[in-house]
């Protein structure tokens, strides 16, 4: 167990140094180079010569490569202008609500998915499993930012049972502090993963369904709520904690878009502020937070599978 | 190997050359499965009608996409009446936007956009993805565990930041989107196309190959990839769907191609901005667009595969 643990954070750490790699290079692909993304399209010559020599730029590239890369994993992003702040001290309170956003998304996707697609495999082929499939189908093809966009018309302008847009200036901004705000958003980060997840799960444990051992739970005479439950629903469950570790990627990207639409002050709403204003540190910092956060989120995914699932633990040992 | 591949591996079958007679009887079979599923016949018939909506129908419908009509002098609830769908006898069936252009006129338009960059971006993930992963699997070891390494650091990367940060430096053209787009959404596809080039490879017909004295290019891009055609078929489906709502989504948050030209995303951000002022009818069409477009892509790619797949059961 400690070992692959040990592989695994390695494993990170070498995705988390080639992404610092990538957005090093294409900082540097930038016709002109890091001197023109900070100073703009119409710095002169003179200007240019100044900042790179300032800035180490006329150092050798693999030089140049490792004082950023030191940087980074410094965690000294770089400083934004125009939030006059240093990056990590921007994103540091961004983080934690977008962190929360997409943990409580993915609990709400578990808690509504699994049952869901239990229920549905189990009356397979029966008016509710085309109800629910279809609706699952349609969800899954609605863009995250139409569903948000859909939710704030007809639950915060229409019917006013919740609010839509966020106060994002105030400082005590939470989701214990304004829970009612995270409603909307988080349904709207939930329900494009719900279409997936619950597919998923039906297909799972129709699968399970078939496998010998349900077979030998059913003839020992076991209630059939019992079969799901005890021996379907829990081996369904593996590969459900694989697909949400997967999807981690595209859940932060969501949130982006969820934060952007409902003004939640987290690292979507800063990255937009950023890519508005031509901020560079302050958009390549959040690219890499969020990139070290889906890495944290998969090695979880991994070590949670792991926990629920005692062949792998035995296998590893 | 992670346990990842298992959703689609065994969903999606190549079909196998030289086995179930020529390959015009392999299509005409996956056809039939395909004309079976109504909903894929459906889809398919509104994806072709969105084509010839957005490519043909400027030809038809002329419309002025340069300059919108802003002669605003009779107002309707603060908005200019003109702006308003059925005002002076159907001139502008859906109504004009905020700037004045005609909505059908402006769906066109970025529907080209739309339509063109996810066809195109889905192109290049496909044919990237499929290379990528023949050659891994086809040469295995070392090549093999460094490149899928590549491509679990790819799938850990939000695809979105990497798009906007490309965005910022590089500027919205449609070019850029587009490039960036397929170079950053190949990840999967290379996977299942490495997991059935490993079947594959050590088939009867790569021996042949390889004893006639074919090199392992030959082999690999004559033999092993047309064999896993069904698969890419599949891939690029979706692999177009994705990346139109990829381009959607960069629209909406206000990434997209600027203006005068626009995209379904970039229509739905403005429509966004100025329903509050009373422009109601500017929100649904676009969005409409997006779902419909995405949707038959998506139901057309469960029917492929399914076509596929029946292929292999009945040989």
């Amino acid at each position: 167990m400690l070992s692959y643990l040990i592989r695994r954070v390695f494993q990170g750490f070498i995705v988390l140094v080639l992404v610092v790699l990538f957005t090093f290079l294409l900082e540097h692909l930038v016709p002109g180079g890091p001197a023109v993304v900070a100073l703009g399209h119409r710095a002169t010559p003179s200007a240019i010569k100044q900042f790179n020599h300032d800035n180490g730029l006329d150092r050798p590239i693999i030089i140049q490569f490792w004082t950023y890369l030191v940087q980074i994993l410094s965690l000294n992003l770089g400083y934004s202008m125009v939030k006059s702040a240093s990056v990590w001290y921007l994103i540091k309170s961004a983080l934690a609500h977008t962190s929360m956003l997409v943990a409580v998304s993915i609990v709400f996707q578990f808690i509504v998915a699994i049952p869901l697609g239990a229920v549905q495999a189990r009356r397979r082929n029966t008016r509710f499993d085309y109800f629910a499939t279809g609706i699952t189908f349609v969800l899954y093809a609605i863009p995250v930012f139409l569903i948000g966009e859909f939710l704030i018309t007809f639950f915060a302008i229409q019917l006013q049972w919740l609010p839509g847009h966020v106060a994002s200036t105030d400082g005590s901004f939470s989701i214990f502090t304004h829970p009612l705000a995270y409603v909307l958003p988080i349904l709207t980060l939930s329900l494009v993963g719900i279409g997936g997840l619950s597919r998923f799960e039906r297909s799972s444990v129709v699968d399970t369904y078939a496998q010998d051992y349900i077979r030998t739970a059913r003839a020992k005479g076991l209630s059939e709520r019992l079969v799901l439950r005890r021996h379907a629903l829990r081996n369904s469950i593996l590969p459900i904690i694989t697909i949400i570790g997967l999807s981690l990627p595209a859940l932060v990207g969501g949130a982006l878009i969820t934060e952007s639409l409902f003004g939640i002050p987290g690292m979507g709403e800063l990255t937009l502020t950023g890519a508005n204003s031509q901020d560079m540190p302050l958009v390549v910092g959040t690219t890499i937070v969020a990139t070290i956060m889906t890495i944290v989120g998969s090695l979880v995914a991994d070590l949670l599978y792991a926990v629920a699932d005692p062949r792998i633990r035995i296998e590893s040992r | 190997m992670s346990t990842t591949d298992l959703e689609v591996t065994e969903a999606v079958s190549a079909p196998s050359a030289g086995e179930s007679g020529s390959v015009g009887g392999v299509y005409a079979l996956v056809w039939r499965t395909f004309k079976e599923n109504r909903l894929a016949v459906v889809s398919l018939g509104v994806f072709i009608f969105f084509l010839l909506f957005c490519f043909a129908g400027p030809y038809i419908y002329r419309t002025n996409q340069t300059n919108g009509y802003l002669a605003q002098q009779v107002y309707i609830h603060g908005v200019s009446a003109v702006n308003y769908p059925w005002f002076k006898s159907w001139s502008l069936p859906l109504g004009g936007d905020y700037s004045g252009y005609n909505i059908i006129g402006r769906l066109m338009v970025g529907g080209r956009t739309a339509l063109s960059v996810g066809l195109l971006a889905g192109l290049i993930s496909t044919i990237v993805g499929s290379t990528w992963g023949a050659i891994a699997g086809f040469r295995g070891r070392f090549t093999d565990s460094a490149m899928m390494r590549f491509v679990d650091i790819g799938l850990s990367v939000p695809g979105i930041f990497l798009l906007i940060v490309i965005v910022v430096l590089f500027g919205s053209s449609s070019t850029t989107i587009t490039l960036t787009l397929g170079l950053t959404s190949w990840f999967g596809s290379a996977r299942l196309i490495r997991g059935q080039t490993l079947g594959l490879k050590s088939r009867e017909f790569v021996s042949a190959v390889r004893v006639l004295g074919g090199s392992n290019s030959r082999i690999i891009f004559r033999h092993i990839l047309p064999n896993t055609i069904g698969t890419m078929v599949v891939i690029a489906t979706f692999a177009v769907a994705d990346s139109i709502l990829a381009l959607a989504g960069l629209g909406f948050i206000g990434l997209g191609i600027p203006q005068p030209n626009t995209d379904w995303g970039s229509m739905l951000q403005n429509a966004t901005i100025y329903a509050p002022d009373g422009y109601w009818w500017d929100l649904v069409p676009a969005a409409i667009c997006i779902i419909f477009v995405v949707m038959s892509l998506n139901y057309m790619g469960d029917a492929l595969r399914d076509g596929f797949e029946v292929r292999l059961q009945k040989r």
